[in-house]
């Protein structure tokens, strides 16, 4: 290939390069925000929240059980993992162990529920169709308005078999192969446009993230699509039937007091002490 | 710039390896931030100075390396405390991760600057 140097129009850089690029990155913007708009705000399912609720109350058990005396820590884990079997006899129908903890007791899961919910099956269709439909807009945009133009040179050789592709619409067969045309500019656009979007996006997402989470941990925020009842329920009645329960409050005078703590033997004596100033008042009024 | 906000994954049990999974994410986000922001410029500074061909990959796996070594020497040549890599993971894998799906912003940015300085 001989070697050859081309000076490309400036207009060519000006109303073709860089407006393509910059179309390419508000694209990719647009592609980011629209989805957005369409995200539902709907208030989550009841059932489906009371299920995360009663989950969230065995966890806060499990974690903070200790500040609860034995018996009143024995009575929640009861409430949420007993099983129905073996009923005790004394206690009032549904109280005692013939109870079916809470845990124990997870709904069927209902294969139809995401389907039947439109907004759940739309939401990657609508984000695939706007990929699809800004990709398609994108290309028929650079073809029909810069077709025929050399945009630009790519700074390393090629060989002559991507002209084909690299170089359609310039029919010019001695023409270097690194002098490509707008097809394979938007090609470079966009894919290396990717990672520096996502950089500059990434920071709102994540913090839409967060704030979404932090919203589902009060309890009001959209579920997460992924939430198996059955399994999760499962592995907290499991965790919680095999955590052990130390009350906080066992050694609490111990603690509080610490070195002043008496020793059994020193408790005798002020007990000793009030007693016989007891008497001795008794007997004054005498 | 964002590397001082580099902390710390492993919590308290260095050795049983608890992984704090926020500060990973936000670790992997920065190294990321990093070698992307560096590979754009990389690919302007390279495509300014007019460099073709085998030389400009050259610079762009050297600008790599050391981005990377530069994050080691952040993380104090130990990745295992701040990314999910095991202990004794050598450095050789984390120099050239991720190399090619980067390469493709550098070639945009190497192209765009050399076309601009000496195309037109």
């Amino acid at each position: 290939m001989v070697h050859q140097h081309l000076t490309l129009d400036p207009a060519i850089r000006n109303w073709c390069l860089f407006p393509l690029m910059v179309v390419m990155i508000l694209a990719s913007v647009l592609r980011h925000y629209v989805p957005m708009l369409f995200q539902s705000d709907k208030p989550a399912d009841a059932d489906d929240q009371k299920l995360r609720q009663t989950l969230g109350r065995a966890q806060r058990l499990r974690m903070n059980g200790r500040f609860l005396h034995g018996d009143a820590y024995r009575a929640r884990r009861t409430y949420f993992i007993s099983e129905e079997k073996e009923p005790s006899k004394d206690t009032e129908k549904g109280l005692g162990d013939g109870m079916k903890g809470a845990l124990k007791n997870p709904p069927a899961a209902d294969p139809t529920a995401a389907i039947s919910d439109p907004s759940k099956m739309m939401g990657p269709l609508i984000n695939n169709a706007g990929f699809v439909v800004t990709n398609m807009f994108m290309g028929a945009f650079s073809s029909y308005f810069m077709a025929g133009f050399v945009m630009v040179k790519v700074p390393f050789p090629l060989t002559s078999r991507f002209k084909v592709m690299l170089q359609r619409g310039v029919e010019i067969s001695t023409l270097d192969p690194s002098y490509v045309s707008s097809v394979s500019w938007y090609m470079l656009v966009m894919f290396g446009m990717r990672n520096l979007i996502m950089l500059a996006l990434g920071e709102s997402g994540s913090a839409q993230d967060e704030q979404r989470a932090m919203q589902a941990q009060m309890g009001m925020g959209a579920p997460q699509p992924m939430f198996d009842a059955k399994k999760a329920f499962g592995e907290e009645s499991t965790i919680l039937g095999i955590s052990l329960h130390a009350w906080a409050g066992d050694s609490v005078e111990q603690r509080l007091l610490g070195g002043r703590y008496p020793v059994p033997s020193l408790l005798d004596m002020p007990m000793d002490g009030s007693t016989k100033g007891g008497k001795k008042k008794g007997k004054r009024v005498e | 710039m964002a590397q001082a906000g580099m902390s710390s994954a492993a919590g308290e049990g260095d050795d049983k390896g608890f992984l704090n999974a926020q500060n990973l994410m936000h670790n992997m986000k920065i190294i990321t931030a990093c070698r992307t922001s560096l590979c754009a410029v990389a690919g302007i500074a390279t495509g300014i100075l007019g460099c073709t061909g085998s030389m400009g990959l050259i610079l762009y796996l050297i600008t790599y390396a050391t981005v990377s070594l530069a994050l080691l020497a952040k993380m104090g040549f130990d990745r295992s405390d701040y990314t999910a890599a095991k202990k004794d993971s050598g450095i050789a894998g984390f120099l050239l991760e991720g190399l090619f799906g980067l390469s493709i912003t550098f070639i945009l940015f190497w192209t765009l600057a050399y076309a601009l300085v000496y195309v037109y």
